[in-house]
């Protein structure tokens, strides 16, 4: 199978994901699947992560990147993504349904956090791990651009809030707009490595 | 860095995943080299030299010389 072959199959399978969870999620928020089935049918789209995580290290194993410290990683990424799924919405639907105490709110929110940490620590890891020079250098600079995106887009908004001009966001986001700023990253670079 | 890595490389009929799986790195890293958009540390510019037994003037141009 060529390199373009595979990168396409890696994009098919990423647009699956999206369609299937953003598909699932505004049928079950319009009312148009409810139930039981519907929160069934939106947490199995999840799984989706699986194919989608081995069809990426087929791409990138053609470009000729897939070193073990980056299987390690991928492998680390969809557990630790895996995991999130099922601690997210168990946490929330346990605070929705029993509205406990708040010891009990700390704890779930300590679970709903968990995975992201862990997530956190695998990229750490790579870095730590990957004994491709290059690779790294480029993770590296990912990394600093990500961050300083993080840290404008925070300072920003905290003075938007400051002036009561936005709504306010939670502090989690963080973690997301940095992965934002990671491919933003990438776009800067140029080429395909990683 | 100017380098004659392409040139050797060719000479002894290597790809560059060839030469990436010699010197245990990714074949973007050879690119990368090959290309000058990456400049290779001192220990893995002297294993380039090594395995083509040749001094790392050799391979690579002083940049003070390009």
């Amino acid at each position: 199978m060529s390199d373009t072959v595979r990168s396409s199959s890696s994009r098919a399978w990423v647009a699956a994901f999206l369609i299937a969870t953003f598909g699932t999620g505004a049928m079950k928020a319009f009312g148009l699947i409810t139930g039981p089935l519907s929160t069934a049918l939106f947490l199995a789209s999840f799984l989706l992560i699986i194919p989608m995580a081995r069809a990426n290290q087929r791409a990138m194993a053609a470009r000729g990147v897939n070193s073990p410290a980056m299987i390690r990683y991928s492998r680390r990424f969809m557990v630790a993504s895996l995991a999130y799924v099922a601690l997210f919405f168990a946490a929330m639907w346990v605070a929705r349904t029993y509205e406990p105490a708040t010891a009990v709110r700390v704890v779930l929110a300590f679970a709903a956090a968990l995975p992201v940490i862990f997530m956190i620590r695998a990229m750490a890891l790579l870095l730590r791990e990957e004994k491709d020079e290059y690779l790294r250098s480029r993770m590296i600079d990912q990394s600093l651009i990500a961050t300083g995106i993080l840290l404008t887009v925070a300072t920003l908004y905290g003075f938007l809030n400051a002036f009561d001009v936005a709504p306010r966001i939670d502090a989690w986001a963080a973690f997301p707009v940095w992965a934002v700023g990671l491919g933003i990253g990438r776009l800067f670079q140029g080429d395909s490595a990683c | 860095m100017l380098n004659r890595l392409k040139v050797l490389r060719a000479e002894r009929d290597w790809n560059q995943q060839d030469l990436a799986d010699r010197l245990g790195v990714s074949r973007q890293s050879v690119n990368a080299i090959e290309t000058g958009k990456y400049d290779p540390s001192l220990p893995l510019a002297f294993r380039i030299a090594e395995l083509f037994g040749l001094a790392i003037e050799e391979i690579f141009t002083s940049p003070s010389k390009d």
